[in-house]
């Protein structure tokens, strides 16, 4: 009970502190906006160029998982690994050394408070907007309600997990960007930022299916028909990814503490 | 009763060195390492309420010290107690008992008041909504934070940063503070008043201080006893005052004259002008050479005096010389 209430208090006050920032807030609006206007308009096109429908799926439940993709890229927990880079960097890592908390659970909350306001904002004012313009896609309320969220938590707890890793890699090598960054575009492409998975050719769709950087993303997915039939085995699939990376993530915490405190970080 | 136990302590750094004259192919495969001692074999108690300074030039090993002492760094050798605890082994345990600064660090929300993060390290500590509540009014009061506990922290100046930074560390009531240079950047104001409170905090509050600082004030005012450190050595561990008086070597005796000085006479053996004007004159005397009395009979005899004051040598002349010698 103490944890969560420690949890919910750090993550508010994080989110609290990001909202004071105004700027960040009207650009991640901005950036979320404009990326949607240029593909939105882009697919609109080719959808009609092929009768409004592609691989089986029409333009509104590709819109909608394009939607829920952007939305989890505001959350942004993508952005754990260069938190925990320029803490190392900086050397602040021994300031949170040295607390009842582990330095890797504080880092998780930081990264969540930092983008849960925005995250929230735009999702509520986007989901509006595409209700009022695009209209609802033909959904199984009943799965689809308790399944998204249940795969969002999961796809979000499993990002924090590989970025987490990624991040604690700079304990042993000074720049993990160019990591980052291969990482970063399969989980963009698999997540369907560039392409919408309703698009992919059947070898993506597999490796979407069976990656963990496609895993991330399942959320997306949810509003799609094959969703109802393959929810049981995508929510078994993130949670054995979610296991291997919890071991992946204690083998390399345990090691950076000890590579931090033999050789001063 | 020892609040700090320190036995035998050492810490050892390896890195890889390369060797110049072979390539890039060669260094890859042939990693030759190199040790360097930071901390080398120290031993040091310090009493529960104890100031002390742990003091010594760039690269000493005060930092790894501070750093073995609050479970961020292993020891390579040696054994460490803090209150009884292993740092290493009972880190969890030993944060509550502990409070750190590092002056050149903030822990604090840039854009949130002080009371959110106070708030924030209060939840981590496992306080209840009263005990932060009221704790952060006791540290309020004390640190006089009041005039600015509700601004954001990136609008506060270095000096008040300070304070709300020390305070932020006190808010599980730590029984021993670390402080790695706390008074750094700041203005002669701001020093004063952070020494102050460090006071205030030893004397009201009995916390320990353990003291990591350049400035020779800082050590002055705030700490009883000085543990200078040099190479990863201790290599004075004695009581402040003491230091003073067993290291003063130089006196500076400084004349102003009934007129003004014309001439001036050469000096007896152990007395050196280190001024020499019309409106005054500063000599120092090495007083392993002629005593001080002994000198101002000399000075009198020299010259029509109108004022004299004799000031001893600073600590910080003391410091450097010892940091010479060794």
């Amino acid at each position: 009970m103490k944890k969560i209430r420690f949890a919910i208090n750090v993550i508010k006050i994080f989110m609290k502190n990001q909202v004071q920032d105004i700027t960040n807030i009207l650009l991640d609006v901005f950036n979320m906006f404009s990326r949607c206007i240029v593909v939105f308009l882009l697919y609109a096109y080719i959808f009609k160029l092929n009768n409004g429908v592609v691989n089986g799926v029409d333009f509104k439940t590709t819109i909608w998982s394009m939607f829920i993709y952007f939305c989890i890229m505001i959350l942004n927990i993508r952005r754990l690994d260069n938190i925990i880079m320029e803490d190392v960097q900086s050397g602040n890592v021994e300031m949170y050394m040295n607390k009842p908390t582990s330095y890797l659970t504080l880092s998780f909350m930081r990264t969540l408070g930092q983008g849960l306001f925005s995250f929230l904002l735009i999702s509520f004012i986007g989901s509006i907007i595409m209700g009022l313009f695009i209209g609802i896609p033909k959904l199984n309320l009943v799965i689809f309600i308790p399944t998204f969220i249940l795969t969002f938590i999961l796809g979000q707890i499993l990002g924090l997990l590989i970025y987490g890793t990624i991040g604690l890699l700079s304990f042993f090598v000074q720049d993990i960007r160019p990591i980052h960054w291969i990482v970063d575009k399969f989980v963009m492409i698999l997540g369907g930022s560039y392409l919408p998975i309703s698009m992919f050719p059947n070898f993506m769709k597999d490796l979407a299916f069976i990656s963990p950087f496609g895993a991330i993303n399942f959320a997306s997915s949810t509003v799609f028909d094959f969703w109802n039939k393959e929810f049981i085995v995508r929510l078994i699939i993130q949670i054995v990814w979610i296991e291997v990376f919890v071991v992946i993530l204690y083998i390399v915490y345990k090691k950076s503490k000890e590579k931090a405190m033999v050789n001063g970080g | 009763m020892n609040i700090i136990e320190v036995k035998n302590l050492s810490k050892e750094y390896k890195y890889n060195v390369k060797d110049e004259k072979r390539g890039f192919l060669y260094n890859l495969f042939n990693r030759k390492e190199k040790i360097v001692k930071a901390v080398d074999d120290i031993s040091l108690s310090v009493k529960e309420g104890e100031t002390i300074a742990f003091i010594g030039p760039n690269g000493a090993g005060k930092s790894t010290t501070i750093k073995m002492l609050t479970g961020i760094l292993y020891p390579t050798k040696g054994s460490i107690k803090i209150c009884g605890l292993t740092p290493i082994k009972d880190r969890n345990k030993l944060s509550f008992k502990i409070g750190t600064v590092f002056g050149q660090r903030s822990q604090l929300l840039p854009n949130l008041p002080l009371t959110e993060s106070m708030e924030m390290f209060g939840v981590m500590y496992d306080m209840d909504k009263e005990s932060i509540k009221k704790r952060i009014k006791e540290l309020s009061d004390l640190f006089e934070l009041n005039e600015f506990i509700n601004q954001p922290v990136r609008k506060l100046s270095l000096g008040q940063r300070m304070r709300a930074e020390i305070a932020t560390s006190l808010i599980h009531s730590p029984r021993i503070i670390f402080l790695d240079e706390p008074t750094i950047g700041l203005d002669v104001v701001s020093k004063k008043s952070l020494r102050d409170l460090l006071l205030k905090i030893n004397k009201e509050e009995k916390v320990t201080i353990f003291l990591t600082s350049h400035d020779t004030e800082d050590i002055q005012s705030i700490c009883e006893r000085c543990v200078i450190i040099n190479h990863g050595k201790i290599i004075i561990d004695t009581l402040t005052k003491k230091l003073i008086k067993d290291y003063v070597k130089n006196k500076n005796i400084i004349i102003t004259p009934n007129v003004e000085f014309i001439k001036f006479p050469k000096l007896p053996n152990g007395m050196t002008y280190t001024k020499k004007t019309k409106s005054q004159i500063i000599v120092s005397v090495n007083t392993e050479k002629i005593n001080t009395q002994k000198a101002l009979q000399e000075l009198i005899k020299m010259y029509d005096i109108d004022d004299i004051n004799i000031d001893n040598e600073s600590l910080e002349n003391i410091i450097r010389s010892i940091y010479e010698e060794n």
